[in-house]
């Protein structure tokens, strides 16, 4: 859960200093740096959706959010609450698939120079 | 190995969706981005109760204070902080506005909405706005001061463009994938041929062309005449109530093919006015009113001014409302047009100014006799050959692509074009104004109704408006202010005229004083409606304005018997349920009908004639809310225009050509057995009483078919007609739909058609010793659609309440309970 919640909080700081791209970017550290486990599997993904639902949670406190979600599910057509929905699932594909391809890209290149060492 | 494949297909799509557009969707990523996304517009959606900004430029330091209804106060040292200011502020509550309306203006919406909106680019191009805004602001010299105050205006704007953060972006633009650009100089320009184009397009040449297509020349010049067949001029005439000036109309005669250079001309000329023919006309309905009552005809003896502009209704409202206040030098509160730089309608301490469309014909077409029929370089003019202007103009996507590209040729009157294998050129007021900033800047100084007048004489060319004023002093008066072209020949400008010859340009403009004007009129009191301005009997110039007279009749009407006006009066009159159209129409209804079953046996026809007529004579003529019986009055006179007018039907459909106005069909009606009354699908010869009482029945059978029992609440006016404020990007989410008003057609507050045009901003400005005004628009002063302030002027607009307004000299004397948020601007180091 600690990891879950680090992660989370480097990914919600990347967010607010480089936007969207800062999850696949923490995301690629973490895979990076925990490629033996897989990159973090399906807890980076959670870190990333808790980072950004934080992040929403503060847009509701800090402003009008029900009027923010109601006005984009008049104009994309959608209800409001597939909206958020979207909002964590979004991020959670992005950093679970970057984490996962630089963990397992990573494990498979150190496969390969063990293989040529024997 | 199939986790990793599975990883690299979901990253790809989850970048390919986070960077890039998919169809009308957003690029995700930037999009749900909860820190500088779209749901960060939560956090900006209200403004801070006290904000600090740098501004490029900057003299001194600048106040803004915004008040409970948010309308920006601006405190500065100098007139360009001001405005400097103003463009800021304007920027911070309107900024995707100011950008759509500036690419729909300099006609680059394909940048925006790719090749569906090439032809609206083409037309603002193909008419020389582009070409024209742009050497007006070469020309544009620093050492006038409304253009030194026109480029701070445009620099508040940019000071704003630059320090946006991502949080505060427009919806619109996130929704769009767009980004602010630069405003300039030139854009300014766009914007006021836009106005021009909006108010002072307009083609006599297109109706009588088109109607002498179907039933003769003669015929069409009765059908459209020059001057209307109701009289109730802007400039009074002594008479106490609307003059009929009734006459027999000609028979229809054969199609003239000789019109047909002028309808071909009218298709390309004027694309977005071809006359929908059918239905009632929405063109005649909108526009302006405008009036103001003398002191010695007002309850407290201070002079009154009502303004009540019409135009399309939109979110965010075409107005933005501001007060600028230089101490000692500016003191001015109104509503400006986001872009323009200038308080467009509105007062000063001493004088209160607001305007009504003149709809003159400023616009003529030439034949033009060109060297090469297909690419021309050259045209000939008093016998010899002069040079074509040619203008390349490229048409690019959303992309940067081009798309489209076009040459366009220019004469020494303006655009040419090819119409039906000719080339006919256009000489247009609009193209060569560009000083009116110079009028509203000055305007702003004047002190009393004379000076307004003189500042909009010395600047102001187009769009043609009827200007009224009111002062401090208890004057009143009323100006057609503009330029109005001095023809040759008969002064008319009906007809396409030789390009070849010089001897048919125009040879000047009317000077100041033979315009239609008026001052502390004996009658004590001055109205427009868009009416003609002068009456005919007493002028040979030629004026235009072909709206029916029915607003002009019932303001005067209303004004004439009060002799006490209020301020509450002024706002009521604003939104009065009366119809001079309806006095007019129904008593010959409910006489017909009394003639048609006098001599009717009793059968079911005759039976839903009597109960028709019986319910008609219910109404009390008045277009309230809950009123039963307008439904059944306007489906009645649809019917008698189909009915009547089917001589202008086009060849094989039942689709009119062209629909004459109200006015017209109201002089038909004095002329029972006119062959007009004739319906020429039947065998038989009908008369007027035959076609009123038929139409009548119709109504009451269409009527009872759709909106089911007469006294149900299906009949309810509310139900039927509303008024629809619609997003700049027609989103219905960001709109405000199916809003329940007072009016009908030809009442003061008209509600016709679509109900996308209506007024768009109320003012009513008592000039006691201390001013005093009351204002609203529907709308509300931010752009923000999820912020507070987005709509929430729209449910007492449609109640028609004002709102006073608060005119603080200094930011202290804005009381604390009605500050919201101040703004300090101050100069970037």
């Amino acid at each position: 859960m600690i990891f879950v919640l680090i992660v989370s909080a480097a990914m919600g700081g990347l967010t607010w200093l480089l936007g969207w791209w800062g999850v696949a970017v923490a995301a690629a550290i973490v895979g990076f740096v925990f490629s033996e486990y897989g990159g973090g599997g399906w807890r980076v993904a959670l870190a990333a959706a808790i980072a950004w639902g934080v992040l929403l949670a503060a847009d509701g406190l800090l402003g009008p959010f029900g009027m923010v979600s109601t006005t984009l599910a008049g104009v994309m057509q959608m209800p409001a609450a597939v909206l958020v929905l979207l909002t964590l699932v979004f991020p959670a594909l992005l950093a679970w698939s970057a984490a996962t391809l630089v963990a397992d890209a990573r494990r498979l290149v150190s496969v390969r120079r063990r293989t040529r060492t024997r | 190995m199939l986790r990793l494949a599975l990883a690299v297909i979901a990253l790809a799509a989850a970048l390919f969706a986070g960077a890039r557009r998919i169809g009308p969707a957003p690029a995700l990523g930037a999009f749900l981005d909860p820190a500088h996304g779209v749901w960060s517009l939560a956090r900006s959606a209200e403004r801070p109760r006290d904000a600090v900004a740098s501004v490029a430029n900057l003299g001194g330091e600048v106040t803004v204070v915004y008040d409970d209804r948010a309308v920006p106060h601006i405190f500065a040292t100098t007139e360009e902080d001001a405005y400097r200011a103003l463009g800021y502020v304007t920027a911070r509550d309107r900024l995707f506005q100011l950008s759509l309306q500036t690419m729909a203006a300099s006609g680059r919406l394909t940048e925006l909405a790719g090749a569906r909106a090439l032809e609206l680019d083409r037309e603002m191009r193909g008419l020389g706005l582009t070409r024209s805004a742009e050497r007006l602001a070469a020309g544009a010299a620093d050492t006038s001061a409304s253009v030194r105050r026109m480029r701070a205006y445009t620099g508040g704007i940019n000071a704003y463009v630059r320090q946006l953060p991502a949080s505060e972006l427009p919806l619109e633009f996130r929704l769009t994938g767009t980004r602010p650009v630069d405003f300039t100089l030139t854009d300014s320009y766009h914007l006021f041929n836009r106005m021009g184009w909006t108010l002072a397009y307009l083609s006599l040449e297109n109706d009588r062309a088109a109607a002498a297509s179907r039933v003769g020349v003669r015929a069409a010049e009765a059908l459209f005449p020059d001057d209307l067949p109701i009289q109730e001029p802007i400039q009074p005439n002594g008479q106490r109530v609307a003059r009929l000036d009734f006459a027999p109309l000609p028979p229809p005669g054969a199609p003239d093919s000789s019109s047909a250079l002028s309808a071909a001309a009218a298709d390309v000329f004027f694309p977005t006015l071809a006359s929908p023919g059918n239905g009632d006309d929405e063109s005649r309905a909108m526009a302006s009113n405008n009036w103001a009552v003398a002191p010695r005809r007002s309850a407290t003896g201070h002079a009154l001014l009502s303004g009540d502009p019409h135009l399309d209704l939109t979110l965010p409202s075409i107005w933005y409302e501001a007060h600028l206040v230089v101490p000692g030098a500016l003191d001015v509160y109104g509503v400006t047009i986001p872009g323009s730089g200038a308080i467009v309608i509105g007062f000063n301490r001493d004088v209160a100014w607001t305007f009504t469309n003149t709809s003159a014909d400023v616009l003529d077409l030439y034949a033009e006799h060109v060297d090469d029929a297909t690419h021309p370089t050259r045209y000939r003019l008093d016998g010899t050959w002069k040079p074509l202007e040619q203008r390349v103009e490229r048409y690019r996507g959303p992309t940067g692509a081009t798309i489209a590209t076009d040459t366009l040729y220019f004469t020494h009157r303006g655009p040419m074009r090819r119409v039906g294998g000719r080339w006919l050129s256009m000489r247009w007021t609009v193209l060569e104004a560009g000083t009116e900033i110079n009028g509203f800047h000055d305007a702003a100084h004047a002190r009393s109704a004379a000076e307004l007048e003189g500042a909009f004489a010395a600047w102001y060319r187009a769009p043609a408006q009827n200007m009224l004023a009111a002062d401090r002093g208890g004057h009143i008066a009323i100006r057609s202010t503009g330029r109005f072209p001095i023809r040759p020949g008969d002064g008319k400008g009906g007809t396409v005229r030789d390009g070849t010859a010089s001897a048919s340009d125009w040879t000047g403009w009317l000077a100041v004083d033979q315009l239609p004007q008026s001052t502390d009129p004996p009658q004590g009191y001055l109205a427009s409606a868009n009416q003609q301005p002068i009456d005919p009997r007493s002028t040979h110039q030629w004026w235009g304005g072909s709206y029916d007279p029915w607003r002009a009749m019932r303001i005067n009407t209303l004004l004439r018997a009060d002799s006490a006006v209020t301020v509450d009066a002024m706002r009521r009159y604003q939104t009065d349920p009366g119809s001079a159209r309806a006095d007019l129409f129904v008593p010959y209804f409910l006489d017909a009908a009394q003639r048609v079953l006098a001599r009717a046996t009793m059968d079911t026809q005759a039976a839903r004639l009597s109960e028709a007529a019986g319910l008609l004579a219910q109404w009390d003529r008045r277009y309230t809310r809950e009123n039963r019986r307008a439904v059944l009055f306007e489906g009645a006179m649809q019917e008698l225009v189909a009915r009547t007018w089917d001589e202008l039907a086009m060849p094989g459909t039942t689709r009119r050509a062209i629909t004459p106005s109200g006015a017209v069909l109201a002089e038909l009606l004095a002329d029972s057995s006119s062959v007009w009354w004739d319906d020429r699908s039947t065998s038989t010869v009908e008369h007027r009483d035959d076609i009123l009482a038929a139409s009548l029945v119709a109504s009451l059978d269409g009527a009872r078919k759709k909106y089911g029992d007469p006294n149900g609440d299906g009949w309810r006016w509310e139900r039927i007609r509303h008024a629809n404020v619609n997003h700049l990007l027609r989103l219905p989410a960001l709109s405000a739909l199916e809003i329940p008003v007072q009016g009908g057609p030809g009442t003061l507050a008209p509600s016709s058609g679509s109900g996308t045009h209506s007024a768009s901003w109320r003012m009513v400005v008592e000039l006691g010793p201390v001013l005093r005004a009351w204002a609203t628009y529907p709308g509300g002063q931010s752009g923000n659609p999820v912020g507070s302030r987005y709509r929430d002027r729209i449910a007492a607009w449609s109640r028609g309440e004002l709102e006073p307004v608060h005119l603080p000299a200094t930011p202290e004397q804005l009381e604390t309970a009605q500050r919201t948020s101040t703004l300090h601007l101050r100069p970037a180091p």
